[in-house]
C-alpha cells in the first residue's frame, strides 16, 4: 500500500488493522480523523483545554499500545470512544474535578480560540458567559448522563452507537438522556432561562 | 403511552434521523397533541442552550506530538537491553531500577561486611576450654591469650552476652600488676567466641 489515496479511502477498521502490522501512516490518518472530535469530547467534559490535550494524547497512545490485540468486533469509533470515556472517568476520579470556573484558560497562547472572535468585546464577554452557564448546567449531571448528552448533542452519535460505547441498552441511553435533559431544563428554569 | 414514545424520539425527529414513516407519524401526532408540541419546543430550547458551548478551534494539531511519542515507544521496544539508554527510560522505570540497585548493594554489602568481620578475626582454638579467639587481629593480644591461664570468669550480661576476663597466671580480684582483659563475650553455635573488648592498663603499684 504505497498510494496515499489508498490510505484515505480505507475504513477506520482497515486502517487499524494496518496499524496492527506496524504502519505508522495509517495510525497518523486515524489520528487526524479523530483528533478534533475527541478533543471536543474531552473539552466539553473537563472544560480545560490543556487537560483535554493530555487526555487526547493518552487516548491515542493507548490505542497504539493496544494495536497488537485489536480485533474489529465493533466499529472503530465505538472502540476509541470507549477508551476515551474510560480515560475521562479515571481523570475525574483522580482530580475530583469540578470543571474550570474560568474561561481564562482559553486564549491565543493555548492554541484555541472561541468562534466569532471578530465580535466586539461586549459580545465576546456575553458569549463566554453563556458558555460558562452551559458548563455549570452540565456539572449537575452524573457522569453517565453527561457523557450520553455530549455524545448525542455534540458528537451527534446515534443511540445505538452510544449504547455500545456505554455498554448498556438503547433503552437505558434514552432513559438517561431524558433524565439529563429534564435536569438541564430545571436548571435553566431556576436561572430564569 | 404514545406521547411517551413520541417524546423519546423528538431529538432524533428534530435532527432528521428518523425513517420517513416514523417521521410522518410524529408529524401527525404533533398536529394533534399540544403536550408533545410543548415538549418539542423545550427540546429545541435545550439544544439551543447546549449549542452555545462550541467546539474549540484547534490551531496546532497534536499529531506531531503523538507520533513523536509513538516513535519513542517503538525505539525503546526495539533497542537490545545492553544498548538501552538509561536517560531515555521512562522516569518510573528509571527510578525503580535505581532503587532496586541501591537495595541490592546494601544487602550484599551487609553480608560481605558481616562475613568479613567474622572471618578476619578468626583465631584457631587451643586448649582445654575449646574456645576459638575471635577478637581483633592483634598479635600481642593473641600471644597474651595463648600464654595466660585461661581462667575465664564470666557473668551473664543483658542481651545474652557475658563479661569475661582473662587474667594472668594468678587469679586475683585485683590486677596485681597483670594486664586484665575484659570482654563482652558471645559464643556462637560453633563455640567460637565473638568479642569486643577493652584493654585495661595495669594499675600503678
Amino acid at each position: 500500500m504505497n498510494d496515499l489515496h489508498d490510505i484515505g479511502a480505507l475504513s477506520d477498521e482497515a486502517l487499524m488493522l494496518h496499524v496492527k502490522e506496524g504502519d505508522h501512516r495509517c495510525f497518523e490518518t486515524l489520528l487526524h480523523r479523530y483528533e478534533k472530535q475527541l478533543l471536543s469530547f474531552f473539552y466539553r467534559q473537563l472544560g480545560d483545554y490543556e487537560g483535554s490535550k493530555d487526555l487526547l494524547m493518552e487516548t491515542f497512545i493507548r490505542v497504539y499500545n493496544a494495536a497488537a490485540r485489536y480485533e474489529p468486533r465493533a466499529k472503530f469509533s465505538t472502540y476509541i470512544y470507549q477508551i476515551a470515556r474510560n480515560i475521562c472517568i479515571n481523570e475525574f476520579r483522580k482530580r475530583e474535578i469540578r470543571r474550570a470556573d474560568s474561561l481564562d484558560v482559553m486564549g491565543e497562547e493555548s492554541g484555541i480560540e472561541i468562534a466569532g472572535e471578530d465580535l466586539n468585546p461586549v459580545q465576546i464577554m456575553e458569549q463566554r458567559e453563556r458558555q460558562e452557564m452551559v458548563r455549570q448546567s452540565l456539572d449537575i449531571l452524573t457522569e453517565d448522563q453527561r457523557t450520553i448528552l455530549i455524545l448525542s448533542e455534540y458528537q451527534e452519535l446515534p443511540y445505538e452507537r452510544i449504547a455500545q460505547i456505554m455498554n448498556c441498552t438503547v433503552g437505558t441511553v434514552k432513559s438517561r438522556m431524558h433524565r439529563a435533559k429534564e435536569k438541564i431544563k430545571e436548571w435553566m428554569e431556576r436561572h430564569g432561562m | 403511552m404514545v406521547c411517551k414514545k413520541v417524546q423519546s424520539l423528538l431529538s432524533d425527529y428534530r435532527k432528521g434521523r428518523l425513517d420517513p414513516q416514523t417521521h410522518q407519524f410524529i408529524d401527525q401526532h404533533l398536529a394533534d397533541c399540544p403536550d408533545c408540541r410543548k415538549a418539542l419546543e423545550a427540546d429545541e430550547t435545550i439544544s439551543e442552550f447546549l449549542g452555545t458551548l462550541e467546539s474549540p478551534v484547534i490551531r496546532d494539531s497534536l499529531a506531531p506530538d503523538v507520533m513523536q511519542k509513538v516513535n519513542q515507544l517503538e525505539e525503546f521496544q526495539r533497542r537490545p537491553l545492553r544498548q538501552l539508554s538509561f536517560s531515555r527510560m521512562p522516569p518510573l522505570t528509571r527510578w525503580t531500577l535505581i532503587g532496586s540497585m541501591i537495595i541490592l548493594f546494601a544487602v550484599v554489602g551487609f553480608f560481605v561486611f558481616t562475613f568479613k568481620s567474622t572471618e578476619s578475626q578468626y583465631y584457631t582454638a587451643y586448649g582445654d576450654a575449646g574456645y576459638t579467639w575471635m577478637g581483633p587481629q592483634d598479635e600481642e593480644l593473641k600471644q597474651l591469650f595463648e600464654s595466660t591461664t585461661r581462667d575465664v570468669l564470666s557473668s551473664p550480661m543483658e542481651g545474652g552476652g557475658s563479661l569475661a576476663a582473662i587474667v594472668g597466671p594468678e587469679q586475683s580480684d585485683q590486677n596485681d600488676g597483670k594486664v586484665v582483659h575484659t570482654f563482652d563475650l558471645t559464643v556462637d553455635e560453633q563455640d567460637r567466641i565473638v568479642t569486643e573488648f577493652d584493654i585495661e592498663e595495669p594499675e600503678e603499684e
